[in-house]
């Protein structure tokens, strides 16, 4: 009876395993549509009969271990780790990456190796000695063990941003890389200034809040723009004497979000200027013009530029 | 090429101050310490000399490290030191590894190849490092001087200068990035955890402590980038487990030597937390203990620390110029301030709220290893006042005390104390690898080794 119930399971098993590895290198519903079988009238039968040896194999006096209970370990060990590296690179790339390369849906692997471990639990679990496991040792073992996988878990998930910049853009350029840390906005204009100013001058930049936490840190931006001089003004007025300064930072702000009473766009207030110098969104040069800085001609523009005060 | 060998100088200056501090020495542990103490010492020469006017070159640098190198090895016939370094047996042990110890290997090893690989390819790019540590570098690397120009800046000075003139090392001898000096601190960290608690309990459990602790996010993390925590949490925690090895194992003064140049080397590094009296209250209680045994040692380890503790303390307080009158004028009010506060009734409602500050910003990030620490405390409850290892809880419950005493302290003289709770948090860093440290004693109680179920008690 015992025989006939193993080779049932291992029969809806096998086949359950092909349906499964089918649709992970085709799609989801390819063996209904070519064949009206639907898979899980094949996953069903194997879920139950494994139980029911379960539970005779919890009977069972004699439990060696055979050849082929190794063999069915590797192969699920190897399904997991194949399913896990999959979407890690699905992950550092892009979405389909894996399977636009080589025609394999990591998502539908999920199935396999649930349907391979299924085969596991009947035949190693009840050789688990648990008085032995439930000692003071196993248990901390076992929870060591956890901590280890779980923080490794954290760590891909701090760092993936990391791995996913270095994997496609193996090449990029020191600029590149400060934007993708820092955040575009703010180093294109940085780089701007660099190129627009003399390394003499003296720059007054936005208070030092939301939307300008880079650009009006003075000791942030210091880090950038050195030797250049800098002075915080206020957000409708200059805080200082403008003679002191040779330009004002136009500037609608680096982040979305706000931080009140502030809102975007700086400066607030009127400057005699000899003229204003634009910057496009990628940093480079947008143009020039002649003339005084009115701020009602810049409400709700979304602007970066260097205003050249009038001495 | 000029990197390397200038790195690879200061490494040499480390690990000849290290076999003169301590003769044996496990090599992973001996190889950590080198980087350690070759960075940190070497460091604080640096400033030393510059302070006295000496400008910061690359020829200056050459040749300080060429001194430093002479010097050591006449420290060497002084002390009748030998290099003896069993390379060969060490490698030879590798192979002997079981199955598990060989994957727990080679998972730091992929932990220490991620680390270095975010390093070297991202340039300086974390916050405070561009506001400070690294611009700082920048400028020392251009005009040779720290002090005679800390007043031309604003927000220059504050913070000791371990990490800054460490990159500007790097800047010196040509490199363009000094990250990789955090992945590299990394390492040797793994590497003098490992050696320490190697001493106290068997190969298998100090490998899967030492893994606890690579595996530990926030480390890993702060290894890619260039901020005070790490070396900082570095220093701290191994000045602590140097005290506690030099204890229990009997060890020899190097041993205490070395622990105060570690607790030494964290004010290098961050002087505002005043963690580092930790180990001062530890050696004070053993002399109420013992007072013959350990009064020496306490004036040797007072001694050493106060050593590299004070050149920044008497710079930043009594040089700089503009903090000279600040200071003066402050230092009554401060006083009587603290004096106040500590002698009135305590005030219960902030008690509280820092109580919940503490648990929620602070205590929560130490799962899962404080709930590690908690199971290793019950299950060593049977025998806790006769193991020696229950000394070690007795450091991190000190150091938890000064924390919450120190915060009450603070709310006091600084309304925003609570703004930035990811600064406390960092912080707190080092109280993981000390529940490590304990948890890999406990561990050892469960294996087949002996040390740390002999109940001991400290003679």
């Amino acid at each position: 009876m015992e025989r006939k119930i193993n080779l049932s399971f291992w029969f809806f098993w096998g086949l359950s395993m092909l349906v499964s590895l089918v649709e992970a290198v085709t799609y989801s519903g390819f063996i209904i549509k070519h064949t009206g079988l639907n898979p899980l009238l094949t996953i069903t039968p194997a879920i139950f009969l494994s139980l029911t040896l379960l539970v005779l194999n919890f009977v069972k006096k004699n439990k060696k271990s055979q050849k082929n209970d190794k063999a069915l370990v590797f192969f699920s060990v190897f399904l997991l780790i194949l399913y896990i590296v999959l979407k890690i690179v699905d992950r550092l790339t892009y979405a389909n990456f894996v399977f636009s390369n080589l025609h394999i849906q990591p998502n539908n692997l999920l199935w396999p190796v649930l349907i391979s471990f299924l085969s596991i639990v009947f035949v190693w679990f009840p050789r688990i000695n648990f008085k032995k496991l439930l000692t003071s040792r196993s248990v901390l073992f076992l929870f060591v063990t956890s901590i280890i996988v779980f923080n490794i878990y954290r760590i891909y998930k701090m760092e993936w941003w990391a791995f996913q910049f270095i994997i496609t853009h193996p090449q990029a350029s020191y600029d590149d890389k400060m934007r993708r840390a820092v955040g575009p906005v703010f180093y294109n204009f940085t780089q701007f200034i660099n190129t627009n100013t003399p390394e003499d001058s003296s720059i007054l930049i936005p208070p030092q809040a939301f939307p300008w936490p880079q650009s009006g840190n003075e000791a942030f931006m210091r880090y950038f723009i050195h030797p250049r001089k800098m002075g915080n003004g206020k957000e409708y007025n200059p805080q200082t004497k403008l003679s002191d300064y040779d330009f004002i930072v136009l500037n609608w702000g680096e982040t979305d979000s706000t931080e009140p009473p502030y809102t975007h766009s700086w400066p607030k207030f009127d400057v005699p200027a000899e003229g204003i110098i634009f910057m496009n969104a990628d940093g480079t040069f947008g143009g020039e013009i002649k003339g005084n800085y009115y701020y009602k001609d810049y409400i709700d523009k979304k602007v970066w530029g260097l205003i050249i005060i009038k001495h | 090429m000029l990197l390397i060998f200038g790195m690879l100088l200061v490494l040499i200056f480390g690990f000849l101050l290290s076999v003169i501090l301590v003769e044996e020495m496990h090599p992973m542990e001996r190889l950590g310490i080198s980087y350690l103490l070759g960075f940190g010492i070497f460091t604080l020469l640096m400033f030393c000399y510059s302070t006295l006017g000496i400008k910061i070159t690359l020829i200056s640098t050459l040749t300080a490290l060429g001194i430093c190198i002479t010097a050591t090895l006449a420290f060497f016939k002084v002390f009748k030191r030998k290099i003896s370094i069993n390379l060969s047996g060490f490698i030879k042990s590798l192979f002997y590894l079981s199955r598990l110890e060989k994957i727990i290997v080679s998972v730091i090893a992929g932990l220490v190849v991620a680390s270095f690989t975010i390093s070297i390819y991202f340039p300086v790019y974390i916050w405070d490092a561009l506001a400070l540590y690294d611009f700082r570098a920048k400028i020392i690397a251009q005009i040779g001087f720290y002090t005679q120009i800390a007043n031309n800046y604003v927000w220059f000075g504050g913070y000791p200068l371990f990490t800054s003139l460490s990159h500007t090392l790097v800047y010196i001898f040509g490199g363009n990035n000094p990250q990789f000096l955090y992945s590299s601190m990394y390492v040797s960290y793994i590497f003098v955890f490992y050696g320490a608690l190697r001493q106290i309990v068997n190969r298998k459990v100090s490998l899967i402590s030492t893994l606890l602790l690579a595996t530990t996010p926030v480390f890993f993390d702060h290894s890619t980038f260039a901020y005070t925590n790490l070396p900082y949490s570095i220093f701290l925690s191994m000045g602590s487990i140097y005290i506690y090895v030099w204890l229990v194992k009997n060890k020899p003064f190097g041993y205490l030597i070395l622990a105060a140049v570690m607790t030494g080397l964290s004010t290098w590094t961050r002087s505002t937390e005043p963690f580092w009296i930790i180990n001062l209250i530890v050696l004070a209680i053993l002399l109420l203990y013992k007072i013959k045994k350990y009064l020496l040692p306490l004036v040797v380890y007072l001694s050493t620390f106060l050593l590299i503790r004070e050149p920044w303390n008497i710079v930043n307080n009594y040089i700089l110029t503009d903090r000279k009158a600040l200071i003066a004028s402050n230092i009554e009010p401060v006083t009587s301030s603290y004096i106040s506060i500590i002698s009135r009734i305590p005030e219960w409602n902030r008690i509280v709220e820092i109580g919940v500050y503490i648990y929620k910003y602070i205590v929560v990030s130490w799962y899962p290893f404080l709930f590690l620490f908690l199971l290793c405390l019950l299950l060593s409850v049977k025998n806790f006042f006769h193991r020696y290892g229950s000394f070690f809880v007795l450091i991190i419950i000190l150091y938890f005390c000064l924390l919450v005493f120190g915060t009450y302290l603070f709310t006091f003289s600084n309304v925003s104390w609570n703004e930035i709770p990811d600064s406390a948090r960092r912080m707190s860093m080092f109280f993981m690898p000390l529940m490590i440290f304990y948890a890999g004693m406990v561990f050892d109680t469960f294996s087949s080794s002996t040390n740390f179920k002999k109940t001991r008690k400290i003679k």
